[in-house]
């Protein structure tokens, strides 16, 4: 039974070792590197409605969650900055209840 | 009609199941585990989140105590499903496998799984997701 659960633990440090390298590697581009506010949204997200509201007067860049590889949560609102670098990344409420700051980090993205 | 978002806790939740029963199956060798999880992953991908055991499990039984308010994050749900049907596969491969004798590949492809829920459930690197975007999605 020793070897087994050694066997399970290597088993389980390849895939951490090999998911960390290839999470290091991943291209950096898409549509949440462009400049701006990004709301990722998805057809019957409840939450992104309230997203939209609290982000009012921010002019934001919404895309459908199937259109971008690496991100699951609806709602996600991303601030990425002049260098296609992701400056903050709020999902679920805490996008709503975050809004003031997701204004702010927008702001200073664009400087 | 199946939802096209899902409370991102409940495939974490059924990744968790997943990977912990596999990987006791794995070290007591009880094969019967495996063929479990085939049966709930097929059960679960056949007939939807209405008769999803783990699911049902999840929102029946452990959300109401770890969130009252109710879901916080949604996620789209064709992903997850997808990795649920390859989880599925793997899982059916592995314990046909093991009943056939080949008791090293049936270990192989279960302990595959073992491996990519505990990752999937723990640091939300969902491999069959990331396939689904790169093959289905593009």
């Amino acid at each position: 039974m020793i070897i087994r659960l050694l066997v399970l633990l290597g088993t389980l440090a390849v895939a951490y070792g090999a998911a960390g390298v290839l999470e290091r590697r991943r291209p950096r581009r898409g549509p949440l590197h462009l400049p701006g506010v990004t709301l990722v949204s998805a057809p019957g997200c409840t939450l992104c409605p309230a997203v939209r509201a609290a982000l009012r007067g921010v002019d934001v860049r919404e895309i459908d969650v199937s259109a971008v590889p690496g991100v699951r949560s609806v709602p996600t609102v991303i601030v990425t900055d002049s260098s296609g670098a992701v400056t903050m990344r709020r999902s679920g409420r805490s996008a709503i209840t975050d809004a003031a700051t997701i204004i702010s980090a927008a702001q200073l993205a664009r400087c | 009609m199946i939802s096209q978002t899902v409370d991102v806790n409940v495939p974490r939740f059924n990744q968790a199941v997943v990977a912990v029963v596999t990987a006791v199956a794995f070290v007591f060798q009880m094969p019967a585990l495996v063929g479990l999880m085939f049966v709930v992953l097929a059960i679960s991908r056949l007939g939807g989140p209405r008769w999803a055991p783990l699911t049902r499990f999840y929102v029946t039984v452990v959300r109401p105590r770890i969130q009252p308010a109710g879901p916080r994050e949604f996620e789209a749900a064709a992903p997850p499903r997808f990795a649920q049907l390859l989880g599925a596969l793997f899982l059916g491969g592995g314990y046909a496998c093991l009943l056939a004798g080949w008791s090293a590949v049936g270990w192989v492809l279960t302990l595959t799984v073992t491996a990519l829920a505990s990752l999937a459930a723990s640091a939300r690197i969902c491999v069959g997701c990331l396939i689904y975007e790169r093959a289905v999605v593009r």
